[in-house]
């Protein structure tokens, strides 16, 4: 007996074996037509699929290549913007981008020295329009905010300068741009004609030669005592701050009761051991 | 003895034997002329496909998840990604398992969205006494003693018998569905055939 032999023994067994039934003769053709029903969708998918890249077909330029170039013109176009803005005066309406991209530039600058040198920046930058609305006569309330950020801008930068670790050249640089705003400023207020201007511009000069006179102080201070241990009252505070202007958030240091007309032996007192005691202590 | 009268009376004839293996091997050839088409995007002879396999396939499908409607759903899917799939397969002869495979796994899927856990090699489930216990008293004495012996084989040698015997599945068919290779299924079969005419020799009883 052969193997073929066996092969057919057991099917004829397992032929005698009741199968269960299932009854799908009359579903076959309702199946067919779902199974049709798709291919003909997936061909019509495809047709549109293979059609499309003729009619994305520009000047030759196949789609994948526009894509490109319409990313490009996005980029080119998005660009152009912010370089427009960057040119805006107060009162149009990119002015506004100008301003919100310099506070961006501002809380990415990291570290003293670049704070400080975005802020004059900016400060100079406010100090040119207040310059330009002036000169164009323009509306006092629009020339009014622009005074207003440059104090701010301003304020911001003698902040920065008179509160840093080693502050002595940014407070150079503060004071030397302080400087320069208090001499554009009185240009600007002895060619304006309108009163009312000539008034906020007067205001600004006073708020930049306050802002001179805490940097002339902070420079006048030196780095020698920065070893001390701050020890200043409020009373110890230099009056000469003007209330405009912002305190630093540093304390002051042991050195400014000199300013204030105060002798180190009032706060201090130095130990044979070269320990040094706050008085009162 | 015994044995030799089954013998005896089970000879098959060579020529139906040579006919039967002519009309195969036709088959085959015109399977993989029509695969050759649709792969080209004959839509007319995927519907000849459709119509050599819908049957074969209704059943495995069928009688895996019991339940009419999903296997018509199922049986569909299995012709829809058949045909979406089918610049896939790198030759012809490979269609008739690779087919099977589409629908094994569309009945995991089945039973994995209804959150079950089943063995797929386990779910076959063809016979009608399956369903109902009782239906098997109604078998004949002969048939009783025969699914006795088969209840003895190995649980891989029953399955591959049963494909092969009651759904009509070709070895091709199997390995793709068992996962295993086309030799691996031919000498599980052999085995098994070998250890039920042993059981059924053993018995004493006339299987003629």
């Amino acid at each position: 007996m052969t193997e073929q032999d066996d092969e057919k023994f057991i099917e004829r067994l397992f032929a005698g074996l009741p199968r269960k039934a299932a009854v799908f003769g009359a579903r076959k053709e309702d199946i067919w037509q779902r199974v049709s029903a798709h291919i003909r969708a997936a061909r019509a998918m495809r047709d549109r699929l293979e059609t499309r890249p003729a009619s994305w077909t520009l000047f030759g330029l196949s789609a994948r290549m526009i894509r490109v170039g319409v990313t490009v013109l996005v980029v080119v176009i998005a660009l152009t913007v912010a370089g427009g803005a960057a040119y805006a005066q107060p009162g149009q309406t990119l002015y506004p981008v100008k301003i919100a991209a310099e506070q961006v530039e501002l809380v990415l600058a990291t570290g003293d020295e670049a704070k400080v040198s975005v802020g004059i920046k900016h400060a100079k930058r406010r100090l040119a329009e207040v310059q330009t609305l002036v000169q164009a006569n323009r509306d006092t309330q629009i020339v009014q905010d622009t005074l207003d950020a440059l104090k701010s801008a301003t304020d911001e930068v003698v902040n920065v300068a008179s509160t840093a670790e080693s502050n002595s050249e940014l407070v150079t640089r503060a004071s030397e741009f302080a400087s320069e705003q208090e001499t554009a400023l009185s240009t600007m207020g002895s060619e304006a004609t309108n009163s009312e201007v000539k008034d906020a511009v007067q205001n600004a000069i006073s708020a930049a030669q306050d802002s001179l006179s805490k940097l002339e102080g902070e420079e006048v201070k030196g780095v020698a005592s920065t070893d001390l241990v701050p020890t200043a009252t409020p009373s110890t505070t230099p009056t000469a701050l003007p209330s405009t202007v912002p305190v630093a958030a540093k304390p002051p240091k042991i050195d400014m009761t000199l300013e204030a007309g105060i002798l180190i032996d009032e706060v201090i007192t130095i130990g044979d051991d070269n320990q040094i005691t706050p008085v009162g202590k | 003895m015994k044995q030799s009268q089954h013998v005896s009376v089970f000879i098959i004839d060579p020529i139906f034997v040579a006919i039967s293996q002519s009309a195969k091997d036709d088959s085959k050839i015109l399977i993989n002329s029509l695969v050759k088409k649709a792969q080209d995007g004959d839509e007319a002879a995927f519907g000849q496909i459709y119509d050599l396999y819908f049957d074969k396939v209704y059943r495995f499908v069928y009688f895996r998840v019991n339940h009419r409607e999903a296997a018509e759903d199922l049986v569909s899917e299995t012709f829809i990604r058949a045909w979406d799939k089918l610049d896939r397969i790198s030759s012809p002869e490979s269609f008739s398992g690779w087919v099977y495979q589409i629908a094994r796994n569309l009945v995991i899927d089945y039973y994995r969205s209804r959150k079950e856990n089943v063995d797929i090699a386990l779910l076959e489930n063809v016979l009608s006494y399956e369903d109902n216990v009782v239906n098997r008293t109604d078998l004949g004495f002969q048939q009783q003693i025969f699914l006795k012996f088969l209840d003895q084989l190995g649980e891989e040698q029953q399955l591959v018998l049963k494909m092969k015997f009651l759904e009509d599945l070709d070895n091709p068919e199997i390995a793709a569905i068992l996962n295993k290779t086309e030799g691996a299924v031919r000498v599980i079969q052999h085995r098994a055939i070998a250890e039920l005419k042993k059981l059924i020799a053993a018995s004493n009883n006339d299987f003629s």
